[in-house]
């Protein structure tokens, strides 16, 4: 499993375009059938825009069992509960 | 760089927070800075202002942009998709709705302006909308308070005011989870 320190991939967690990034290593990860830790760092807030363009867009192209099989996250209770309220919200609206 | 903005002033008012976590407050104030970015068109980017009040430990912000407004970003989608024209002040409370966009930028998907109001619900706020000729104003717990307003105000002021009594502690012990 390799582990990829969020702060360290981008330049901010507030940005569409910053949230591609994040996409397009996700979207490496599941061409080459690797295993992801993300750390997401206590002071990270994660914008609803840098979602969109990064878990989002994965959860279009390649669903929730997808997203669940090539992530693993690791930071504090508080983080993880937003980060999974966000994949919750996009489920109830945007999941066929 | 805006987005610093949202990362000093969690770091700044921290020290007034007695270990109170204020990522939601920086996460907040991003979301209204996207919503400037994405929706307003306004020839100066913003303008911010954020302010604690210690005898009642709650904290506010206000952003001002002069853009288009938000009820003419609404309605100039209505015009295109054959839709009726909506009241500002109406048109303000369906942008707070989950899922609502118009769609400014192709990856906008509704969470915004609804995350701030239900931001403004868990810490007991308050949020105030100024768009163009409407004005909204919802308190936690209570109905929505809407209207024309008696003046001409060309763009969008978004104030919001939380109680940090209500925000969650620290938690700084990190562990593994399963999505």
């Amino acid at each position: 499993m390799k582990t990829i320190v969020l702060k360290d991939l981008v330049n901010n967690t507030s940005s569409n375009s910053e949230g591609l990034v994040l996409y397009d290593y996700l979207q490496r990860a599941v061409i080459e059938k690797e295993l992801l830790l993300l750390y997401v760092d206590n002071d990270l807030s994660l914008s609803s825009s840098f979602l969109n363009t990064s878990i989002g867009l994965f959860l279009d192209n390649y669903g929730i069992k997808t997203l669940k099989n090539t992530i693993k996250f690791k930071g504090s209770k508080n983080q993880y509960l937003r980060f999974i309220d966000y994949i919750q919200k996009y489920n109830s609206l945007y999941s066929l | 760089m805006i987005y610093s903005y949202s990362l000093y002033a969690k770091k700044y008012f921290e020290r007034f927070a007695n270990n109170k976590d204020l990522i939601s407050l920086s996460a907040n104030l991003d979301e209204v800075f996207n919503n400037v970015f994405d929706h307003a068109q306004s020839p100066i980017t913003g303008y911010i202002i954020t302010q604690y009040y210690p005898k009642n430990n709650k904290l506010s912000f206000s952003i001002c942009d002069f853009g288009i407004g938000i009820p003419s970003s609404i309605n100039n989608k209505n015009i295109e998709n054959n839709f009726p024209i909506m009241d500002d002040w109406k048109s303000i409370i369906k942008s707070l709705e989950k899922g609502f966009s118009v769609n400014s930028t192709p990856r906008n998907r509704g969470f915004g302006l609804n995350n701030i109001i239900e931001f403004t619900e868990s810490s007991n706020g308050k949020l105030t909308i100024i768009s163009n000729n409407g004005i909204v104003e919802k308190s936690a717990n209570s109905l929505y308070k809407a209207g024309k307003t008696e003046y001409e105000f060309k763009g969008t002021l978004i104030k919001v005011e939380v109680d940090l009594n209500t925000f969650q502690n620290k938690n700084e012990h990190e562990e593994i989870f399963d999505l």
